[in-house]
């Protein structure tokens, strides 16, 4: 057998050398037998069934096809361009929304043995005070709550005693100010010291965090991410030893990881990352190792192999009781703590809710184009097996075998997709990439799209199944000739309504119906951004510059932060062309935002429904500056300070759902619940009303709001955010203000500079990218349909030329017959636009949530659609439609 | 690759290998000799046609039982000469004994 493959396999390149041998071999035979009566038989056929057994057969006659199938694109360059091109487009976005979907919710983290990593999470009711957790609280996949975090306590308690696990490691993270170079805010990874060894990831250069780092009095030391390497040391060596001042305090950078590792967390990516046991001095406050009320640890381990997760679910179960023990004064209600575990080979996925949807309508989109593409190049390909029918029928009559030939109309197809798939995967790329970075808005992302196998795998398996899908019904239809009357070379007329015809009418109407779909969609995010950017937003956020600065995670806390945002506040406002700067706890819609309860004296909450309202810190004249009306009493003013009488502003709906009746000026209320203890200097007073401003999003209600001083709270005072009122662009001023702050504090960064009108331009980042992306299909997709639509006519009239012709000659107007060819359009136009608005209200109906301000049923996107759709089709009609009327009675009955 | 081609062949199913292979086994041949050898041994009864005689010598070589060699044939023309390989031989064997024991056993079936 094996020299059987090596001589075949020597012979494919030596084909010249084979068919000579087998010519010569054959011919001194005949020679030798010259004169003999004998007979030989057929000296080719036995030549050729000689050349069978030496070469690989199927192969060569795939790369004839091959060969062929080039030619014969070649020689239909317009045909070939615009198949290749719209199955380009096509292909690309398929793939494209693919590599989103993997890098965002298939995608493993590159550790060893992902799959038997686990996340430990619990669910059931809180019975510790958990407004010192951190981490997220979700709903999963059976409908339970769960919770991420354990207090460091429970997990040391897990790891020593849970024998499930061969490893379990604790996590955490937060932002910090680091100050290397300039300084600047950076992602802290915190993580107990077997974290590398249980995930299996090596470093790149120097070490990872060791056990012995996470150690109270160990050396501080971080290893440092590739990204954050690239950023800050241009990939230099050096970086390693480095000496660095994270939140005021020295700290020495030992390794970095590699590229591939972005944290556990998808999509967060992270900076520095050090051991958990300097959470206390380089972590929030919240985060302290020792006190049991304070939940902040995330747990992954490593389940031994052969255990299961019930097993392991049961073991912490019990340990969870345990840990319970502390807490038993505490009243009881609802239910136990439970273990939770979910597989941990993808890591923390807080994307997969937020981007699952998203990702679902775009890829439905793209989908839809690639039908069309394929409805249209089935039909550019049937019209063109109906012009080589001869040669199919020579071929046939002269022996060719059926499957041989549809083999050979398949290679063409598969072909195409294959140039089609290549040409789109040079754009799926930086397409994947845009998509993300428009949805992120502001918000880095760090995921790594790109192609790798999975992704390459998928555009190959969808450009086969794009060739099959396009070119079988042709290849099938093309190869069923009636010999006899296509052999005679074919008048037009020779060419009977058949029922390829009904083929390609189907296709058309479906195109339409697709894009119809599309368009109707795009119409509705169309109308979505549009609502949104109409919004007003209650505040005049033109020429407004903000930008960010943190001074508590520079040793500033209380009177003292305040202190120092005012000193920055009034800096920055004496830089020449600034008019004003007012700074805020929050900024404005950016998807974040305070909440907390209220308790107003008259006002009694509904059952279960506690009084609530968002709270703004801000400086004086914030309300002038930012340009919200006020409707009654006066604005914060520098009077308003730590040691007068506390004060507030209102919106409209604060005091007209908790203060209803009465002038809410000089009436007062409190934060916390019902049972919150108060002292009379915990009481605001309300000083004055303003309209309502949107907060934390143009598409939310705005809920109840009081504007209060943040020099009268310095303790809920975190983060600041800068508003600047002028007219120099953010450019001309953002070296002063640096200079300005780095003046006051080199410390403290100043971060995410931008104007207000682009932090709203982005939070609308998945509405643009919806409208943008969708509006970019449904033209696509009605192109098409005009092309496909165009093709079929032209087609048709050429078919009709000599029944027009007698029509003309009996007197038909020119008018009427351009009519004929318009009623076959409207015709295929309104049944496709019959199919395509029902499956366009079912679809739309899906997307109700991404929606603002119309329904999925929106008349005016729909009407739009079908505008645009049947003026395409006029469109593509009207050439043909003319050449019809220009029909020429004699020359096309000459041809009869 | 078919053992259909025996069937065009005068000679018993399954048998035109074998009846190469001893062609070859006293020296190496070009295929024309091959199934002149075969028609003058068997006394002008069994006529290897020339369709099934060319398919058996190229299976036989890309089995690794025939080897082939280009030389010049007694009247001076360019010919593709086979001979046996080792494989060759040994399988020739191997036939040779099983056909004695198999004529044997028809034979004795066929007089009874």
């Amino acid at each position: 057998m094996f020299t059987n493959l090596r001589l075949r396999w020597r012979s494919l390149w030596k084909r010249r050398q084979l068919d000579r041998d087998l010519k010569d071999e054959i011919a001194f035979h005949l020679a030798m037998r010259q004169g003999s009566t004998r007979q030989f038989g057929n000296p080719t056929l036995i030549r050729e069934n000689l050349r069978e057994m030496w070469t690989f057969h199927i192969l060569e006659s795939l790369w004839h096809d091959l060969r062929y199938g080039v030619r014969m694109l070649w020689k239909s360059p317009a045909f070939t361009l615009v198949a290749i091109l719209s199955l380009a487009i096509g292909i690309g976005a398929n793939t494209a929304i693919f590599s989103l979907v993997d890098a965002i919710l298939l995608k493993s983290l590159p550790v060893r043995e992902p799959a038997s990593l686990r996340l430990v999470l619990w669910a059931g009711e809180p019975r510790v005070p958990l407004n010192n957790s951190s981490g997220y609280t979700r709903k999963n996949e059976a409908g339970q709550l769960v919770h991420s975090s354990f207090s460091y306590s429970m997990y040391r308690m897990f790891a020593e005693q849970a024998s499930q696990f061969s490893d379990l490691a604790g996590f955490a993270r937060s932002q910090v100010t680091v100050v290397a170079g300039e300084s600047h805010y950076a992602n802290a990874f915190f993580v107990t010291g077997n974290m590398f060894n249980t995930l299996g990831v090596p470093p790149l250069a120097g070490r990872e965090i060791a056990p012995s780092d996470d150690r109270a009095d160990a050396e501080p030391v971080a290893v440092i991410s590739y990204a954050y390497w690239e950023r800050h040391f241009g990939l230099d060596r050096s970086a390693i030893n480095r000496q660095i001042t994270v939140n005021g305090r020295g700290l020495r950078i030992v390794g970095i990881t590699p590229q591939s590792f972005r944290g556990l967390e998808n999509g967060s990516g992270f900076d520095l990352c050090l051991p958990l046991s300097l959470v206390s001095g380089f972590g929030p406050k919240f985060y302290a190792i020792e006190k049991p009320t304070a939940w902040w640890v995330q747990i992954v381990g490593r389940l031994r192999a052969g255990v299961d997760d019930r097993q392991a679910k049961a073991s912490l179960d019990l340990l969870m009781e345990r840990a319970s023990a502390p807490f038993a004064s505490v009243p009881k209600k609802g239910e136990p703590w439970r273990a939770v575990l979910e597989s941990g080979a993808a890591g923390v996925q807080l994307m997969r809710e937020q981007a699952s949807r998203p990702l679902l309508i775009l890829a439905g989109a793209v989908a839809l184009v690639l039908l069309i593409a394929c409805a249209n190049i089935a039909n550019l390909l049937l019209a063109r097996a109906s012009a080589r029918r001869r040669e199919i029928a020579v071929r046939l009559t002269i022996g060719a075998s059926r499957w041989r030939l549809i083999g050979q109309l398949l290679t063409e197809s598969i072909l195409l997709a294959g140039i089609g798939a290549g040409l789109g995967l040079l754009f799926a790329g930086p397409m994947a990439r845009g998509i993300l970075a428009m949805a992120a808005g502001n918000r880095p992302i760090s995921i790594q799209v790109g192609l790798n196998d999975r992704t390459l795998l998928f555009t190959l398996i969808a450009g086969l199944f794009t060739a099959l899908l396009f070119g079988l019904a042709p290849a099938i239809r093309a190869t069923r000739v009636d010999l006899s009357p296509s052999l005679k070379d074919g008048s037009a007329g020779s060419l009977g309504r058949g029922p390829q015809f009904g083929l390609s009418r189907f296709l058309v109407i479906g195109q339409v119906a697709l894009s119809t779909v599309l368009l109707a969609g795009a119409g509705l995010f169309v109308r979505t951004l549009a609502n949104l950017s109409t919004i007003d937003p209650g505040f005049n956020a033109h020429q407004v510059l903000i930008f960010a600065a943190d001074g508590s995670r520079s040793g500033y806390e209380g009177g003292k932060l305040a202190g120092l945002y005012e000193r920055i506040r009034a800096r920055v406002a004496a830089i020449p062309g600034v008019q004003a700067v007012t700074l805020s706890s929050v900024p404005l819609i950016a998807d974040s935002e305070d909440n907390d309860d209220v308790t107003v004296p008259g006002y009694v909450p509904p059952a279960g429904k506690p009084a609530s309202a968002n709270t703004m810190l801000t400086s004086s004249r914030f309300h002038r500056i930012l340009g919200i009306p006020m409707l009654l009493g006066r604005e914060l003013e520098d009077g308003d300070g730590p040691n007068s009488r506390k004060v507030a502003i209102v919106n409209e709906t604060f005091a007209r759902t908790y203060m209803a009746g009465s002038s809410p000026i000089g009436r007062i209320f409190y934060f916390g619940g019902p049972q919150a203890t108060r002292k009379p200097e915990d009481a605001f007073e309300v000083v004055g009303v303003c309209k309502d401003a949107k907060y934390d999003s143009l598409k939310h209600v705005v809920p109840p709001t009081a504007y209060l001083s943040f020099l009268q709270k310095p303790d809920w005072m975190r983060e600041a955010t800068f508003e600047i009122r002028t007219e120099l662009p953010g450019s001309a001023l953002a070296n002063e203000i640096r200079k300005e702050v780095a003046g006051i504090d080199r410390n403290v960064p100043v971060a995410d500079m931008r104007t207000q009108e682009e932090q709203i331009r982005q939070s609308l980042g998945l509405e643009r990218l919806f409208a943008g992306l969708m509006g970019a299909f449904g033209l696509c997709a009605s192109v098409l349909a005009a092309i496909g639509l165009y093709g079929l006519l032209a087609y048709t009239v050429t078919r009709r030329t000599p029944e027009i012709g007698i029509r003309l000659a009996l007197g038909a107007e020119r008018r009427s017959v351009q009519w004929l060819v318009l009623r076959d359009v409207l015709w295929m136009v309104a049944i496709g636009m019959a199919i395509g608005i029902p499956v366009a209200l079912a679809l739309t109906s899906l997307i109700r949530k991404t929606l603002f301000g119309v329904t999925p049923d929106d008349p005016i996107s729909f009407a739009g659609a079908a505008v645009l759709m049947a003026l395409a089709a006029i469109a593509a009609a009207w050439i043909p439609a003319r050449r019809a009327a220009r029909v020429d009675p004699i020359k096309a009955l000459r041809y009869e | 690759m078919g053992e259909s081609a025996d069937r065009q062949s005068g000679v018993l199913p399954g048998t035109l290998d074998m009846l190469v292979l001893k062609a070859l086994a006293r020296k190496a041949m070009h295929g024309y000799d091959v199934a002149e050898f075969i028609l003058s041994r068997s006394g002008d009864l069994l006529r290897v046609e020339e369709g099934a005689l060319y398919p058996a010598l190229h299976r036989l070589e890309l089995r690794g039982l025939l080897e082939s060699e280009w030389g010049v044939s007694s009247n001076n023309r360019r010919a593709k000469f086979y001979s046996l390989t080792a494989a060759g031989r040994k399988r020739l064997a191997l036939e040779s004994t099983q056909w004695a024991s198999l004529s044997m056993a028809i034979a004795r079936v066929m007089e009874a």
